[in-house]
């Protein structure tokens, strides 16, 4: 029980962050947008189904879309991720496969594993998300160099994230 | 059928793929640039009562004071020396504060904290310190969600200096101190410096607002026409207070031509 309470956290305490505080996140002139409710769908245990990622990865992009006024440019580019993660996660399992019991954390998976993963997944949605925003062909040059900055940054954010909570955890 | 059924299961998960990109982009489509609608209302509303709130905290309380009096102050102002100069177009002005705003994508955005109950509306005009900003396109009662003048989506109709050619200015995205302005006549005579003004045929403004200046860079040739690079005026990036602009006469001239086109073959 306690775990599926930490399970549904994990995944929706970052969406909540995103949509009411952080939504508008992006530094350096727009080049490292920071989409906090992306690590909630990282998050999502592995053993999920396909569609359920995809409608939860529906769910978060448009709750973001509503929030930012993005109309559908958040839920189309979380869709796409959510169609690629179970293709990633077989591409990163380990020769025996997974555990039942394994997460898609650092704390189970190691940093290495939740870094290669996140950015794979990370440079999807945003190649996607940035693309389209562009609108224009001149400015996909532009759109690729933002998310190929974006997701590296990104990725590093999210494993200090994940590392500082690990520590905040294993102190109690 | 049964195939059908087979297929069906078989793919389901490309299927609902499909179907949520295709509301995802139909939903992108149809709002992007000039989102406008009831969800846009409902969340205006929702989320300006909590930008507001974020904004309260994060306010430094008598500068804020001070600000908001010397705002209204200005509009007030600002009317009457409108009206004093026999301007074309007159408007009503009143001072919003800029809740939330970026600048970092193709369709940037603006939430004031202004509504239809402080009289806005879309179409009114959007200035800073005289400079040409935006326009309101959609507002709820207690907010109003404006297009800057950096957002790729939309066209705005300048002049040259004050009696130089009318063209279309544009924002290509990338550089919000930079836009370009389209259609001038190679004949036009103009150089480095010379300002760019709103030459309040769209409505919003009144004519002759500083929307820029002509950049020192050479302009392109397109046929008979040139393509003049210039630097944005507002600075978008510190936008924090604005005065909106509501044109008088604005439903007259509406009826007028509302009048026209119904009465042309």
């Amino acid at each position: 029980m306690n775990n599926q309470v930490l399970t549904y956290g994990r995944v929706l305490v970052p969406l909540f962050l995103h949509v009411l505080f952080f939504q508008h996140a992006a530094f350096a002139s727009g080049w490292w947008f920071v989409g906090l409710h992306l690590l909630g769908l990282l998050l999502m245990p592995l053993q999920s189904s396909p569609l359920l990622l995809l409608v939860v990865a529906a769910g978060f992009g448009c709750s973001v879309d509503a929030a930012t006024l993005e109309g559908g440019l958040f839920m189309s580019s979380a869709v796409l991720m959510a169609l690629a993660t179970p293709a990633v996660n077989r591409l990163l399992a380990p020769r025996e496969g997974y555990e039942v019991t394994d997460q898609p954390t650092i704390s189970s998976m190691g940093v290495q594993w939740f870094a290669i993963r996140c950015l794979l997944l990370l440079t999807v949605h945003h190649l996607w998300m940035f693309g389209l925003e562009a609108g224009r062909w001149d400015l996909i040059p532009r759109a690729i160099g933002k998310a190929l900055v974006s997701s590296t940054l990104s990725t590093g954010a999210f494993v200090l994230v994940l590392l500082l909570t690990r520590r905040q955890r294993s102190a109690r | 059928m049964r195939n059908l059924w087979n297929l069906l299961v078989q793919y389901h998960i490309a299927l609902v793929f499909v179907i949520f990109q295709g509301i995802a982009l139909t939903w992108f489509v149809g709002s992007h640039g000039y989102p406008r609608g009831k969800w846009v209302q409902r969340s205006l509303e929702w989320q300006g009562t909590w930008d507001q709130r974020i904004s309260q905290w994060n306010r430094l309380t008598e500068l804020d004071d001070l600000n908001r009096e010397l705002l209204a102050e200005n509009a007030t102002l600002r009317a009457e020396l409108h009206s004093a100069r026999g301007d074309a177009i007159q408007s009503n002005y009143q001072g919003a504060e800029v809740i939330r705003s970026t600048w970092n994508s193709t369709s940037n955005q603006f939430i004031l904290n202004k509504g239809t109950a402080h009289g806005v509306k879309p179409g009114n005009g959007l200035l800073q310190n005289n400079r040409v900003v935006g326009r309101v396109v959609e507002a709820s009662a207690n907010y109003a969600l404006a297009l800057p003048l950096i957002n790729s989506s939309v066209e705005w109709s300048v002049r040259i200096g004050h009696s130089g050619p009318v063209a279309r200015l544009v924002w290509e995205g990338g550089d919000v101190t930079r836009a370009t302005v389209y259609d001038v006549p190679r004949s036009a005579p103009f150089s480095a410096g010379d300002s760019i003004l709103s030459s309040g045929f769209q409505g919003y403004f009144p004519a002759g607002l500083l929307v820029g200046s002509v950049a020192d860079e050479a302009p392109e040739f397109d046929g008979q026409f040139l393509n003049v690079p210039i630097t944005l005026s507002a600075d978008f990036r510190a936008m924090r207070y604005v005065q909106i602009a509501a044109p008088l006469g604005e439903s007259e001239i509406n009826g007028l031509t509302h009048s026209d086109s119904q009465q042309s073959p």
